[in-house]
């Protein structure tokens, strides 16, 4: 039997370690070994909570899987409000193409990518059924531009945000993302 | 009663979705195809992959012995494509593979279905070498995800042709892109929960707006930009132009005006000015081909020389100089440093 000592577990641990494995599927041993020591009872009720909620499910092979991606990147990356989050996530798949040109390309040749906030909360609304008011939408693009992942640029103006790509590179975003969304590079 | 039947598959033009996932391994019907003289299955080619009573012939044929004749029905179709008109019918509810379809179709093979027919007939072209590529990526998919259920509407057809219209039509704004249609769709489909989702029809509309609007707006951007540079060009120019009218004025200067250096050193204040900006001022001048005014020698002044040039000075009077004052000036300033070059900007 696992020996667990006892202590008290958050559910940003569990989404901490899926990020930080850059994976969306792990065992349950694998849950408990990489969350260290802990009360196994606490960890199952734990995880028995984020079912019901919706953001993990068990697969065929009773693995722990990340359903709700969008909670894990608003934990991990500390945003306010769901919708940053979803709309990160959501940029991210619907500016794959450009995000891909310019990860490949050479310093010289690097295009910014630019993205078009209507686009990515439409297509939020119609690929991953999110739909949020306008003020909920409004403090998500705030909330990005604070944080810095949208760049505010001196000729668009008008609804179009520059996606600081290094950053969301440089934070693992991205290499958490690749399983969920696909290979960027 | 007993039967034994050797029969042939068409096609398969089902995908694992949600219907046909849970399918039983039952045979429920056959056609018969006066045409070839030849039985064919009429149901998902895939349910004979689970049975183990089926035996393959040499020719590639199917061999199976019907327990009870009565429960699996034979219909009788004139040619090869009313056998799949009658596929497809009982089909129809399940997940059908457009791409195939599409492919069928081009074959001469309507489905009969008006809904399907519709959107299939709506299609302009799609080549064949895309379609291909996309069978093959779906049974792929399939391959890797067994246990996933695919989700593909139909309409995705409708939106391929769309894209290849629109990027026919925006081929100039595109051409650096280098975008082929399995990347559009790998990139908008979503790997879900137990689901992998192809785009839909407005998806694929969407997405290739947003990426010529964007590339439209880069390429206002850029106008812009030269517009600016050129109206900058423009700029330099005149003032090139009132320098050429300066030089000339100047060697007048030189031969009329005298003592008037110290008024003019009084006003003229030095900036100090080793800043990058000024370097940089000066350069853009000089490479417009502008002439330096009061250039006693006018040889050996390159774009580099000016950079050894480090000051800058600024005339500030009360009211604006006239142009004989500002000759004066440059007269004065050449008579204390006659290989100064003097620029007036």
């Amino acid at each position: 039997m696992m020996m667990i000592k006892k202590g008290k577990i958050t559910a940003d641990r569990i989404y901490t370690l899926f990020f930080s494995r850059k994976i969306n599927v792990l065992s349950i041993k694998d849950v408990l070994v990489g969350l260290g020591s802990f009360d196994a009872k606490q960890v199952f009720r734990l995880l028995s909570e984020l079912f019901r909620k919706g953001i993990i499910s068990l697969n065929d092979n009773y693995d722990i899987s990340i359903r709700d991606h969008c909670i894990l990147l608003q934990k991990v990356l500390g945003f306010k409000r769901e919708a940053t989050a979803t709309f990160l996530f959501t940029a991210l798949k619907c500016y794959k193409m450009l995000i891909r040109g310019y990860l490949n390309s050479n310093e010289k040749g690097k295009e910014e990518v630019f993205i078009d906030i209507d686009y990515v909360w439409n297509f939020a609304s119609y690929t991953y059924n999110k739909r949020y008011n306008a003020d909920s939408k409004r403090h998500a693009v705030v909330e990005l531009l604070k944080e810095n992942y949208l760049i505010k640029d001196d000729y668009f103006k008008y609804k179009r945000y520059k996606l600081n790509i290094d950053k969301i590179v440089k934070e693992g975003i991205l290499d958490y993302l690749t399983c969920v969304h696909g290979e960027y590079s | 009663m007993m039967m034994e039947i050797t029969f042939k598959t068409l096609d398969r033009v089902t995908i694992n979705g949600l219907y046909n996932k849970n399918t039983v391994a039952d045979i429920t019907s056959f056609a018969y195809c006066v045409e070839d003289n030849t039985y064919y299955l009429l149901d998902d080619p895939i349910v004979l992959q689970k049975r183990e009573d089926i035996e393959i012939t040499e020719n590639g044929y199917y061999k199976i012995v019907i327990k009870d004749e009565a429960k699996v029905p034979i219909i009788t179709c004139n040619t090869l494509k009313d056998v799949y008109k009658q596929l497809i019918n009982r089909l129809a509810r399940n997940d059908l593979n457009p791409f195939v379809l599409y492919k069928k179709f081009k074959e001469g093979y309507v489905t009969g279905n008006i809904e399907i027919d519709d959107v299939l007939t709506s299609v302009e072209d799609i080549p064949d070498d895309i379609i291909e590529e996309m069978i093959k990526d779906i049974a792929k998919a399939e391959k890797n995800h067994p246990d996933i259920f695919i989700f593909i509407g139909i309409d995705i057809l409708k939106g391929i042709d769309e894209v290849l219209k629109k990027i026919k039509t925006n081929q100039e704004l595109l051409k650096d892109k280098h975008i082929t249609i399995k990347d559009i769709v790998n990139d908008l489909t979503v790997k879900g929960y137990k689901s992998i989702t192809y785009p839909r029809y407005h998806t694929l509309v969407r997405f290739i707006e947003e990426l010529i609007n964007d590339e439209k707006k880069k390429l206002e951007r850029l106008m812009k930009k030269q517009e600016q540079q050129q109206q900058q060009g423009s700029t330099n120019q005149s003032s090139s132009g009132q320098q050429q009218q300066l030089k000339g004025g100047s060697s007048s200067g030189n031969s009329t005006g005298s003592g008037t250096g110290s008024t003019a050193g009084s006003n003229a204040g030095m900036q100090g000015s080793p800043s990058p900006n000024t370097v940089g001022n000066n350069n853009n001048n000089n490479s417009n081909g502008s002439g330096n005014i009061g250039s006693s020698s006018g040889s050996g002044s390159g774009v580099g020389s000016l950079q050894l040039y480090a000051y800058t000075f600024r005339v500030i009077v009360s009211t604006n100089l006239k142009r004989n004052e500002v000759n004066e000036i440059i007269a004065s300033i050449k008579r204390i440093r006659p290989d100064a070059k003097v620029e007036v900007i």
